[in-house]
């Protein structure tokens, strides 16, 4: 599970067809984790762009920096800014994309459009989606993301979709593929698998 | 691009010339302000006589209380644990273009409990209006400055709802970034509603003078000029008030109130002053309830401050409003956190509005109700989302 409460999760702000920023204002508890799995309209809600957030950036907030340079700020006053929903601005890649009820793990015809709502992707949706993992290779060539640490962070998640006694076998499959994407890198690799062992 | 910034750049260097002029002249009118004000201690004899004809006119000046009119008053110290509340509210309002006629309310509260060292509660309420009570009154569909007074109205009734619980706590002071003296631009037709309105309002305030909670209204660059309308009268014969005489500031001509109290050091606050608006005189002092005003240095920023007669005659109200008012500033400089931060919870963004309109148009559609923007509004959003 992704999400464990409201599943949207914020409104678009720019778009490609490769990747996408959408802005947030959840609060902290409920705010998006590296590596989720999210989902956007696109093409007249035709097509659902299914994508894995990887990088979460506090937006500038002038209210935050003036209580971070007030002398002697009372506890309350800490506490409350923790509490703001302080807007933050999240970068998902694209992986693939759902079209008259069919998954496509390539990059979406068309990105989403600018003030659409994101949601998070159901358990149901993941698991669906990560039948097959072609979609590791399109992180793998995203090098403006964390690659490693995406495929082993979305790997994670899908397989805390699953039930217990799929999970196993879904990592072991997983971990088939990120050595087939790695061979060169051993080094690499050997991360990886250490990582999607690490429980969420 | 539509506008022309170039045609713009000689206007806006005479704008800039036209201050600078202005503030030379008020470089000398602000202290004459500020003697007249000094000299009112000495001819409180002459101007109650001045007074009571100007109140029989009709006048919206300001009257000084017991404090000498030219007093600065250090902040009190401040004493935890201290409850600070505040309310705001936001409102999407009734728009023809929109898929259905409605208006919405947004109440955002916060309450910051110093001292306690836990997070301070916030609260949220959005109220939506939509049937043909809440819409119209009469044939006339409810004016911006009805729902505008409203919304007011019900600022302060969220902290009489809120507060008492607090006060049996802690001291605790309530704030809403207005007057408390409503500001009613209503038509005539509008009287019953505006009466109604004020009782609602004096009744609010009424519940916090029984909880024993002091309240104020902050506005921040205050253009008001009750305290230069003392001046003025004071600077005239008493056989010279008339009316029309009084409708004027003189000499005063558009300085502000702010102006005179330039004085004030930060922390220190002004005398208070009883507010003569013909509404205080007929509606809030016969209940008690009158309103009365002083200015605040906080940190740099003069705030007009207006609380009830009961928090002004009573010394621990005031100087519990004035300690609540520094230690809020000391934050975020110049304007109360709570209020920062209940405008913050308030506000309806305009995706927000869209959602709403969204939702609207859904509901409506799934009980076969067509609802949709104009073709105007339609042609609106497409330009934001194309720009």
């Amino acid at each position: 599970m992704t999400f464990a409460t409201a599943p949207v999760v914020g409104r678009l702000i720019r778009s490609s067809n490769r990747d996408f920023v959408f802005a947030s204002q959840v609060p902290e508890p409920d705010m998006p984790l590296f590596g989720a799995w999210v989902k956007a309209p696109a093409q007249r809600q035709q097509t659902e762009v299914f994508g894995l957030v990887y990088n979460i950036a506090f937006t500038e907030d002038e209210l935050t920096r003036q209580i971070a340079a007030t002398p002697n700020l009372p506890p309350e006053y800490i506490l409350d800014g923790r509490n703001r929903q302080i807007p933050i601005e999240v970068s998902v890649l694209a992986v693939g994309y759902r079209r008259e009820g069919r998954l496509y793990q390539a990059l979406p015809p068309q990105p989403p459009v600018t003030l659409d709502q994101i949601t998070a992707c159901l358990p149901d949706e993941i698991v669906a989606f990560t039948e097959r993992l072609d979609y590791l290779r399109l992180v793998a060539e995203a090098r403006e993301t964390p690659v490693d640490e995406l495929m082993s962070a979305s790997v994670r998640y899908a397989a805390a979709a699953r039930p217990p006694d799929q999970r196993p076998a879904f990592i072991r499959q997983a971990g088939l593929t990120l050595a087939r994407l790695l061979a060169r890198d051993l080094t690499r690799l050997e991360s990886a698998l250490n990582q999607i062992n690490t429980p969420l | 691009m539509a506008l022309d910034l170039t045609q713009l750049e000689p206007q806006l260097e005479h704008m800039a010339h036209t201050a600078s002029q202005r503030a030379q002249e008020n470089a000398v009118r602000v202290p004459q302000a500020q003697a007249v004000l000094r000299s009112l201690a000495d001819n409180r004899a002459a101007l109650s006589a001045k007074l009571a004809t100007a109140c029989r006119l009709a006048w919206a000046g300001a009257v000084p209380t017991d404090d000498a009119p030219a007093a600065a008053h250090p902040a009190p110290p401040l004493s935890l644990p201290l409850t600070v509340l505040a309310a705001d509210g936001s409102q999407i309002l009734p728009d023809r273009h929109r898929p259905a006629m409605y208006y919405l309310i947004n109440m955002g509260c916060i309450i910051l409990r110093l001292g306690t060292g836990t997070a301070p509660q916030q609260v949220s309420r959005p109220q939506l209006f939509y049937t043909e009570d809440d819409l119209y009154d009469g044939d006339n569909l409810l004016s911006s400055a009805r729902i505008t007074a409203q919304r007011d109205v019900q600022e302060v009734g969220e902290l009489a709802r809120l507060a008492p619980a607090e006060a049996t706590r802690a001291p605790t002071v309530a704030l809403v970034d207005n007057g408390l003296l409503l500001y009613l631009s209503l038509q005539d037709y509008e009287r019953a509603a505006k009466k109604a309105l004020i009782a609602r309002h004096i009744s609010h305030l009424r519940t916090l003078e029984q909880a024993g909670v002091p309240v104020a209204g902050i506005i921040d660059r205050p253009r008001a000029a009750n305290v230069l309308r003392l001046l003025h009268l004071a600077t005239l014969d008493e056989a010279a008030i008339t009316q029309d005489r009084l409708r004027s500031v003189g000499q005063f001509q558009h300085l502000t109130d702010a102006d005179v109290f330039g004085f004030l050091q930060p922390g220190e606050r002004s005398a208070v002053f009883a507010l003569t608006a013909p509404d205080n005189r007929t509606f809030y002092e016969p209940e008690g309830q009158g309103v009365c005003v002083f200015y605040l240095n906080a940190a740099g920023n003069l705030l007009r401050v207006e609380v009830p007669q009961w928090v002004a005659q009573h010394p621990p109200h005031l100087a519990l409003v004035h300690t609540a008012l520094i230690e809020q500033c000391h934050v975020t400089p110049g304007f109360p956190y709570v209020l920062t931060r209940a405008h913050e919870l308030a506000v309806v963004s305009e995706a927000e509005h869209a959602d709403v309109d969204v939702r609207v148009s859904v509901k409506l559609a799934r009980r076969g109700l067509a609802a949709s923007a104009s073709h105007k509004k339609q042609g609106k959003l497409l330009l934001r989302r194309t720009s």
